[in-house]
């Protein structure tokens, strides 16, 4: 398999007016051409901002990358200018939201909005892009896409407007897909149904995934491989199978048992105790000491190096390293 | 467009203040229609009390109050549109480029206005029709940049609130450039409160013209306003009441109507009711 995508060291900084914070930093992992790659965390973990840096719609100021590169099929995305970023955003790369209600612009209809991107990067004529607007909506799984069309964002529901964010954001047959939690804000049938899509969409059109989450289900049911993230570290990287049987990381093991299944009668639903820090209240040590169930004296000090322990599974984390 | 002319004729206080601002534009446009005689013609009947001939009476130069009034409409209209107008676009200008840029053009924009604002907006514009010289287009542009910090804040703040929308971030996400996100997503979300904030300003700078003209520094006799007619019957208001009362009421009247029309327009522009069916 080919790299389409590969962060390496990436430090992004909040900066106030008092201090500066790397809300996430030293991230690394890969995206392989056609595959599917799972971003985990709680909420706050760093996960959007990392998505969000990539085709640079982070709010700057004042968030800034700091350091690290991000390199999409030989290209470095982070030295592009705005004008090059803009011909990737939407085009290569393209992104979907959490919130479909509000993802798209109320005052224009659907036709519209799938338009705007095809005039964007394409030079088709407007029956053309007629035609494409009414067989990409097919290909959603959108049932009368012909009169649909000409409907406003409220006058759909949840989960038909996320088939047409997604439908506007595979218009144009992108490399790359940022799916940014796209099933949070749908019930849990229409969730189901968008990510059978999403695994339909990754088959016919070829497209890699990043899929941001915090459901280890969703992460199950659609990636190949999944970055565990944890107060804006990587904490662990592995195979999607892997993560479940044998996770490495302490927290990777708490989330992993924390995972409420149907069927199992439990007294109580397993949690980690204790809250995220915030970005102002962390260490210098490893992010997770202060919850973590084994945690050691040099955890407290001194950040664990990512590393690779058997083929395609990293961790970061103390327990594995020789004492040195 | 359509719809909201509709809402209004079903909202009874949008329809009385949608009638009154119509009856005085009407007025305005057909002046030399309406009025019976030139607004700057004199009779030698002075102070006559109203009659069949001046059905407002006459003033102390023997002036008809009726045509004066009609043509002070004008005048009204003239200087209220153009200067909301100039008010308005500057504002749009300015306050879409505070709100979306941020950052120190927004600091610059916003202290500026600051300092505008910090002035009542009749003492700003006496100053500056001081400094220019007091006739028609100077009161127009002395109104108008008086307005500008009032539109800059009411746009800048929408920007704010737009542009944290998600489907800007999702404009920026499909490779939408600035100024077509600016200009197709943003301006036409905004519109609504910066439609009501016109109708109300245009009652303010039609009170302000009328101030202005009665402190002598607005548009110059003979030419008639409203506010010049209260402050040349201030000194007969015991001998020809008429002189005063009329374009007393004239000026109610016209701001009344413009107040309510505004009232009503916000009650239907507002966002969390418009796409109810």
């Amino acid at each position: 398999m080919e790299e389409l995508l590969k962060i390496h060291d990436l430090t992004i900084e909040l900066r106030t007016k008092k201090a500066r914070y790397n809300l996430v930093e030293n991230i690394d992992f890969t995206v392989n051409e056609k595959e599917a790659f799972g971003i985990v965390g709680e909420s706050g973990c760093g996960k959007s901002i990392t998505a969000y840096s990539i085709i640079n719609l982070l709010s700057t100021p004042p968030l800034y990358i700091k350091k690290g590169s991000i390199n999409f099929k030989g290209k470095e995305l982070t030295n592009l200018s705005s004008k090059e970023m803009r011909k990737i955003r939407g085009n290569e790369i393209s992104m979907i939201f959490q919130e479909p209600m509000t993802a798209l612009d109320p005052l224009f209809t659907i036709g519209e909005q799938l338009k705007e991107v095809m005039q964007i990067h394409t030079k088709l004529t407007d029956k053309e892009m007629d035609n494409k607007v009414i067989e990409t909506l097919k290909k959603v799984e959108i049932p009368r896409a012909e009169q649909i069309v000409n409907d406003y964002p409220h006058q759909l529901s949840g989960g038909m407007l996320q088939r047409v964010m997604i439908a506007i954001s595979m218009i144009n047959n992108p490399k790359l897909l940022i799916a940014d939690e796209p099933t949070t804000a749908l019930d849990v049938t229409i969730q189901a149904q968008i990510l059978d899509l999403m695994n339909g969409l990754k088959e016919k059109f070829g497209t890699s995934i990043i899929m941001i989450t915090h459901d280890l289900g969703v992460i199950s049911e659609t990636c190949d491989r999944v970055a565990v993230f944890y107060g804006g570290h990587v904490v662990e990287i592995s195979d999607v199978e892997n993560i479940f049987e044998n996770s490495m990381h302490p927290y990777t093991l708490g989330l992993v048992k924390s995972v409420s299944s149907l069927g199992q009668k439990r007294k109580e639903l397993y949690t980690i105790p204790g809250v995220v820090p915030t970005y102002d209240q962390m260490g210098i040590g490893c992010r997770f000491y202060d919850r973590c169930v084994k945690k050691m004296d040099i955890c407290k000090n001194k950040v664990p190096p990512l590393k690779e322990y058997s083929k395609g599974h990293q961790c970061r984390c103390w327990l594995y390293e020789e004492v040195n | 467009m359509k719809n909201i002319i509709i809402e209004l004729l079903k909202d009874k206080i949008g329809r009385i203040g949608l009638i009154g601002v119509c009856i005085v534009i009407l007025i305005a446009l057909f002046a030399p229609v309406i009025a019976p005689y030139n607004p700057t013609e004199m009779f030698p009947q002075i102070r006559n009390e109203p009659v069949k001939q001046f059905i407002m009476g006459t003033d102390n130069y023997g002036r008809d109050v009726f045509s004066r009034i009609v043509y002070g409409a004008r005048v009204s209209i003239i200087v209220g549109l153009i200067s909301v107008g100039i008010g308005a676009s500057l504002g749009i200008i300015l306050g879409l480029l505070a709100g979306y840029f941020e950052g120190w053009i927004d600091n610059i924009i916003m202290r500026i206005m600051d300092i505008l604002f910090a002035f009542p907006s009749i003492l700003l514009a006496l100053a500056i029709v001081s400094v220019l010289g007091p006739d028609l287009k100077n009161t127009i542009i002395a109104i108008g940049v008086v307005r500008i910090p009032v539109f800059t804040r009411t746009v800048r703040a929408e920007v704010l609130s737009v542009k944290s929308q998600e489907y800007v971030t999702s404009a920026r996400s499909i490779g939408v450039k600035d100024n077509k996100i600016i200009v197709r997503h943003i301006l036409p979300n905004i519109l609504s409160p910066f439609i009501v904030q016109a109708t109300l300003s245009l009652s303010s700078a039609i009170l302000v013209e009328a101030s202005l003209s009665f402190l002598g520094l607005g548009i110059q006799p003979p030419d008639p306003s409203w506010g010049s007619m209260l402050n040349e019957s201030r000194k007969i208001m015991e001998l020809a009441p008429w002189t005063a009362i009329y374009p007393a009421v004239a000026i109610i009247l016209t701001i009344l109507s413009f107040n309510l029309l505004g009232d009503s327009l916000r009650d239907i522009l507002d966002p969390k009711l418009k796409n109810v069916e």
